[in-house]
């Protein structure tokens, strides 16, 4: 039974060391390589079978009779078994299809590149590449295939199914003359995989449901139960959740900033578009003392004088294919590149793009046009721009108006005659009013979107819940480490606090709803604003809901540590979302909700396994210090160990379930579960260490609470390579997370 | 300026339509404030404050005040759509053969046309047109077997004269006598096209006339160029400068040259200050010529747009009831039987048997060729329709200048007349009280066109011919200088900077540096711009941006 349990162990431990080295292989001789002779490679596969009759063993044979456990463990053979499938079964290849030429057979992606045969024919009906309004940049490829008797679309976010066969747009002839699709097909993988997701969730839900537990009696060992319940309950709720450029002055600014624009199929307050394009672009609402509609009119009006300014903000990838010193790219800089075909990211092609779609004229849609129709009359108006193609037969003074408004509004501006184009803009805003007044949102509506715009609360806030998080977690685990409770006051004024970033969130959220007039919870940025409003509404009604249930315990007031924390961290998430308002369609991959519900259950993950670090870290200081000083204090060491080893229990689950969903979405979107993607694989490592780490009663020498400590703080080091060190190193799809 | 003139409009303008809210052109420019007038690049009738990717089709305010923006619209309409084959309905009448099927694959946003790597018809921003000519005699005559835009689209059962898949478009380096380089270290690339048509291509033979002779010729007795088209604004501003002036600008450059500032001159043109040939149309009056590399036409109303709507989709109208179409092509297509074979059912979809009784003979080679060396054709577009075309291609406006107050834009003005660039690219020029002429059909005048009496222009161009002995250059050699307005916008116009008659240079650089071969006209001012440190080199770049 030892001989087992020390046998399993040992060889998940060379599977830890064989997706190491297989990370490095794939550094120096390409993915390919990397899998074909270690990640997928016989004797990896022994290993992990080894391992795995291993551990169905260990299970059988342990006096430990609980089933959520037993589900927990099965649902990852299930995991392994249907990878095992999709590696025996499932093939990834590409085809290249040219217009109306039928083919049947396809190449394999793998290091010899084999030529594998559909048992159907496959042929290009259409091909068609769709472009930003207004640019050239290409937004989506659309095929028009027929697959057998089936015939359909494949595009950017449009799969195409025929007979267990998936088949992705992928890019297109470098002639145009035809279209590469990714193909994939695993009839068998996909469905077994996905169960062993399911019922690890399912596991999961009833590990922490289940008395008796080891995570139950940790729990009780140091009493601070009522704290960590609270903790449990959000984190399922987590889980469940979804030299200056030419411009013209700020009043004048400000006063287009009031106009109505038809942006993202609703009308807004100009303000809106002009604040979402400058982040888009720059990253910040403000361009060297500009405001943001200073910046959006100043490329409206004078973009030369903007093409030299470094305000293209880059990913890592970009930055060094420019090779900058600087995040911040000039138009001019990415227009050479893209003159030279260099591979920009989709990130910089965006902004590209949007600039594009701002000089094409198609982004400020602000002339309303009243069409004569017989339909009702909501859809008598039509919003065109300057750019817009305009029916004919519009009358001669409107067609003029359309066309040379702005055109005026430019001379003025060259002119310095801000009088003038004051009352130009009373003219436009006039012109919508007569047009469209009963379809303007009303005046309130309207002011309270732009002011809603123009507070950029998102970074601030979550500074500080993150930093007061942080603090009192760590104020928290000193005294509990001292069997102290946090001090009356402490609790008072950080619940006073956490009241008043309530309430901001609160009328922050209602404006929201109030202006899109839907629920805020319909992308990454609202609903993790959201979850920091409920995480705080639980920690501050959590008194009152104990004194109802008359508990007399001895408070540790653990849920307001835990609340500041989880609420800060999706604040932080939201922020991040944030910074990239979706203007342009693009990236369809990037703007799937599982990518928000994966980002942010691993950055929760990788949160409390950062608090366990730190708790760690502080208990092996204490220790060192008693050692010095002859004392020790017994129940402090038991009661920080039993911290690390509580907080471990989400955190790993966290992190699985994370990279479950990531999964999910890479299927989806890219026609395969795993891809052995140096960032993938290096998650894995981390979950299989933290696993290792719960197994305390397994794994002997982590039951000297002094071992687990230092083992928690090494393996953060883990956490820390692949959160910065892939980036940086290793490179691969996940470069821009 | 006339600054009190706008005034005067503006304010009759604004009591004409002060009760309507859409006019914005009711409002007078501050008469205190100055501006350097250079920035009203087309005037004050002809320029338009607009930097976008639509600033090259911009209405001017002429447009506006003839009260003709119905008209421009539809002339607009024209220009931005393709043409069908269908013999009914819009846009109908396309074909038998054509050289494009709408007038924006050659002008990508109305601006200059984009390098190509091959030539194909239907590539938006293919601005090239093929010119084939004779390398025999020296004269580089055009072939007579071939229209002069070659075509290579064909419909129905016709076949193209040439076969474009087969045309093969070399881009080859070329090393100038600096080695590429300036003296500080900086480098350029210089490319050039070397086009080829194998003899298979041809579905006609090669045939020119070699001193006064029609011969036939061998391919490798055929000189193949390309012509890229250039921006359509300010046509209409260039149709306005007076004959006159253009004529006194023609004898000082005379002058000029009998000086030794010039190493070429036209003279089998213009000699002891008088112009020895003139363009003259159906009403045989003669004009000065204006339009066209090759400066082949006269007034705008019978040249560039007025003959490309006709001659490129081959649509007729009441005055051209012909194809545009060789004697030589109509002989081959009427012996070719898969042509033969087609016809007779083909062209009862296309005529009346009753219109066009010589169509419908019992001979079909003889049907075949009447069709298409027919006079008589049924017209495809109406007198309105070209008029109106000719209102949105006269009016529409240039981009005002941009920069002009930057310290670098201003040394660069400074350099480009310093340097003598702007002996050819002259600056500005006035314009006359532009009358209308029309010399082909008079349904153009002063009654129904925007006109732009008296305004000071900025097009960079001295509306005459000149040598830049470049390799492989324009046929002939004498190409007219360039306007340089609105060029500085391409980039985000069109989303490219080529220049030149070939799009030969990828930039300004490239550009400037092609004038610099040792016979070239501007070899002096290249001699100039090498000795200019980086700095100064620069500077000029963004001038040539700025206008």
């Amino acid at each position: 039974m030892k001989l087992i349990r020390a046998i399993s162990f040992s060889l998940m431990g060379i599977i830890i060391l064989l997706l190491i080295a297989g990370s490095i292989v794939e550094q120096f001789y390409g993915t390919a390589i990397a899998i074909k002779y270690v990640y997928t490679a016989p004797y990896t596969i022994a290993l992990w079978a080894l391992a795995t009759i291993g551990g169905i063993t260990l299970l059988v044979k342990t006096e430990l009779k609980q089933w959520a456990t037993i589900l927990l463990h099965f649902s990852f053979v299930v995991i392994l078994a249907g990878s095992l499938l999709t590696h025996l079964f499932g093939i990834q290849g590409a085809v290249e299809l040219k217009l109306n030429k039928p083919t049947n057979t396809f190449t394999e992606k793998t290091n010899d590149y084999d030529e594998r045969s559909f048992p159907f024919t496959l042929e290009l009906k259409d091909f068609q590449v769709i472009y930003y309004d207004g640019t050239t940049t290409a937004r989506d490829y659309r095929s028009t295939i027929q697959a057998g008797d089936k015939s359909g679309i494949v595009s950017m976010n449009n799969i195409f199914r025929y007979k267990g066969y998936r088949f992705y747009q992928s890019g297109f002839s470098e002639d145009m003359s035809g279209s590469v699709l990714l193909v994939s097909y695993d009839p068998y993988g996909i469905a077994v995989t996905y169960c062993g997701y399911a019922l690890l969730l399912l596991s999961m839900v009833i590990f922490f449901m289940q008395s008796h537990t080891h995570f139950r009696q940790l729990l009780k060992k140091i009493k601070v139960r009522n704290g960590v319940a609270t903790l449990v309950l959000l984190l399922l709720l987590v889980t469940n959740l979804n030299a200056t450029p030419s411009t013209i002055p700020q009043q004048q600014a400000e006063q287009f900033g009031n106009l109505c624009v038809f942006y993202n199929d609703r009308l807004q307050p100009m303000s809106c578009l002009m604040t979402d394009f400058t982040e888009k672009i720059y990253g910040k609402t403000k361009y060297q003392g500009l405001t943001a509609e200073q910046v959006y009119m100043g490329w409206l009006l004078s973009p030369y004088s903007w093409l030299d300014e470094p305000m293209f903000k880059l990913k890592t990838n970009d930055k060094k294919l420019l090779r900058l010193n600087s995040r911040y790219a000039t138009y001019n800089q990415l227009f050479e590149a893209k003159q030279k075909k260099m591979p920009l990211s989709k990130y910089a092609e965006e902004k590209m793009a949007l600039v594009g779609m701002l000089l094409s004229g198609e982004l400020t849609k602000i002339y309303p046009y009243r069409q004569a129709t017989n339909e009702p009359a909501s859809n008598h108006i039509v919003w065109y721009s300057q750019g817009s193609n305009l029916p004919l037969g519009m009358a001669d003074d409107e067609w003029f108006f359309i066309k040379k408004s702005m055109d005026y509004v430019g001379q003025l501006a060259f002119e310095k005659d801000y009088a003038r184009m004051d009352t130009v803009i009373a003219k436009l805003n006039k012109n919508q009013q007569n047009i469209a007044g009963d379809m303007l949102p009303s005046g309130k509506h309207f002011r309270a979107e732009q002011i809603f715009r123009r507070i950029s609360y998102s970074k601030p806030l979550a500074m500080m819940a993150v930093t007061i998080g942080i603090i009192l977690f760590i104020v928290y685990i000193l005294l509990l480490s001292k069997s102290k409770t946090m001090p009356k006051w402490l609790y008072l004024s950080s619940y006073t606090l956490m009241l008043l970033t309530e309430l901001f969130l609160t009328i922050m959220l209602s404006m929201r709803w109030y202006i899109s007039g839907h629920i805020p919870m319909s992308n990454g940025h609202e609903t993790m604003q959201t979850l920091a409003f409920i995480a705080f509404l639980l920690a501050l009604v959590y008194p009152l809901l104990a004194r109802l249930s008359n508990n007399h315990t001895k408070r540790s007031y653990s849920e307001i540590v835990f609340s500041w924390l989880i609420g800060g961290f999706a604040l932080l998430v939201s922020m991040m979302s944030a910074s990239n308002p979706q203007i342009t369609p693009l990236m369809p991959v990037l703007q799937s909700p599982l990518l928000s519900i994966h980002v942010a259950v691993i950055m929760l993950s990788y949160a409390l396994l950062f608090f366990i670090m730190l708790n760690s870290l502080v208990a092996l200081i204490q220790q060192a210090i008693w050692h010095f000083s002859g004392k020790e204090n017994k129940h402090a060491t038991e009661a920080s160990y039993a911290v690390s080893q509580i907080l471990l229990y989400p955190a790993v689950f966290l992190l699985a379930i994370g990279i479950f969903i990531g999964a999910v979405w890479a299927n989806i979107s890219w026609g395969s579960y795993w891809q052995w993607d140096p960032k993938e694989t290096w998650a894995l490592i981390t979950l299989l260490v933290y696993a290792g780490a719960i197994h305390t009663r397994s794994i002997k020498f982590l039951q000297n609470p002094t071992a687990f400590h230092l083992y928690c703080v090494l393996a953060f080091l883990f956490v820390l390579f692949t959160y910065f060190g892939v980036n940086f190193i290793l490179g691969g799809m996940h470069s821009y997370a | 300026m006339n600054k009190r003139n706008l005034i005067i409009l503006c304010l009759s303008l604004a009591l004409f339509s002060c009760k309507n809210e859409k006019n914005i052109n009711n409002l007078t420019p501050d008469p205190e404030k100055e501006y350097s007038e250079e920035y009203y690049s087309g005037g004050e009738l002809g320029t338009v404050f607009n930097s976008t990717s639509f600033a090259y089709e911009q209405p001017t305010s002429a447009v506006e005040n003839s009260g003709k923006s119905f008209d421009f619209q539809m002339g607009e309409y024209f220009f931005e759509k393709n043409w069908n084959t269908n013999t009914e309905g819009a846009f109908h009448g396309l074909g038998p053969l054509a050289v494009r099927e709408g007038c924006l694959y050659c002008h990508p946003a109305y601006g200059h046309g984009k390098r190509q790597t091959s030539y194909d018809a239907h590539k938006q921003g293919n601005g090239y047109l093929l010119v084939l000519y004779e390398t025999v005699d020296g004269q580089e005559t055009y072939l007579s077997s071939l229209t002069g835009m070659p075509q290579t689209l064909a419909y129905g059962p016709f076949k193209a004269p040439i076969d474009e898949s087969k045309i093969n478009i070399a881009w080859l380096n070329y090393t100038d006598e600096w080695g590429n380089r300036f003296d500080d270290g900086e480098t350029y690339e210089l490319i050039y096209p070397e086009v080829t048509i194998p003899q298979d291509a041809y579905y006609v033979p090669l045939i020119a006339n070699v001193n006064g002779e029609p011969t036939e010729l061998t391919v490798n007795q055929v000189g193949i160029r390309l012509e890229s088209t250039i921006g359509i604004y300010g046509t209409g501003l260039l149709d306005a400068i007076p004959d006159d002036s253009i004529t006194a600008q023609w004898a000082r450059e005379e002058q000029a040259y009998n000086a030794g500032y010039l190493k070429h001159w036209r003279s089998a043109w213009f000699t002891g200050g008088n112009w020895q040939t003139y363009y003259t149309g159906l009403d045989k009056q003669p004009y000065v010529r204006r339009f066209t590399y090759a400066m082949s036409r006269g007034p705008l109303q019978d040249a560039a747009g007025a003959n490309a709507i006709w001659n490129i989709t081959n649509v007729t109208r009441p005055d051209r009831r012909y194809h545009y179409m060789t004697a030589a092509y109509a002989e081959v297509a009427s012996k070719d039987p898969d042509v033969q074979k087609e016809f007779p059912e083909w062209i009862k979809t296309q005529l009346n048997k009753d219109d066009n009784p010589e169509c419908f003979t019992d001979n079909v080679e003889q049907n075949i060729y009447n069709y298409l060396m027919n006079k008589n054709l049924p017209v495809e577009m109406t007198e309105q329709q070209f008029v109106q075309l000719m209102v949105w291609h006269r009016g529409l406006a240039v981009p005002a200048a941009r920069n002009l107050d930057d310290e670098k834009v201003k040394r660069g003005k400074e350099l480009f007349t310093q340097l003598g660039c702007a002996q050819c690219h002259r600056p500005s020029w006035t314009t006359g009280s532009d009358d209308i002429h029309d010399p082909n059909n008079s349904l153009c005048d002063n009654t129904n066109m925007p006109r732009y009496p008296y305004q000071k222009i900025w097009p960079y161009t001295d509306m005459v011919q000149h040598k830049m002995m470049m390799k492989n250059d324009i046929r002939t050699g004498w190409c007219r200088t360039t306007p340089l307005w609105g060029r500085g916008l391409s980039k985000l116009v069109t989303g490219a900077e080529d220049r030149l008659h070939d799009c030969r240079a990828r930039n300004v650089i490239e550009a400037i540096m092609w004038h610099g071969s040792p016979e070239s006209d501007a070899r002096e001012s290249i001699e100039q711009f090498r000795a200019l440190g980086k700095e100064d080199r620069d500077a000029i770049v963004k001038f040539i941006d700025a206008i």
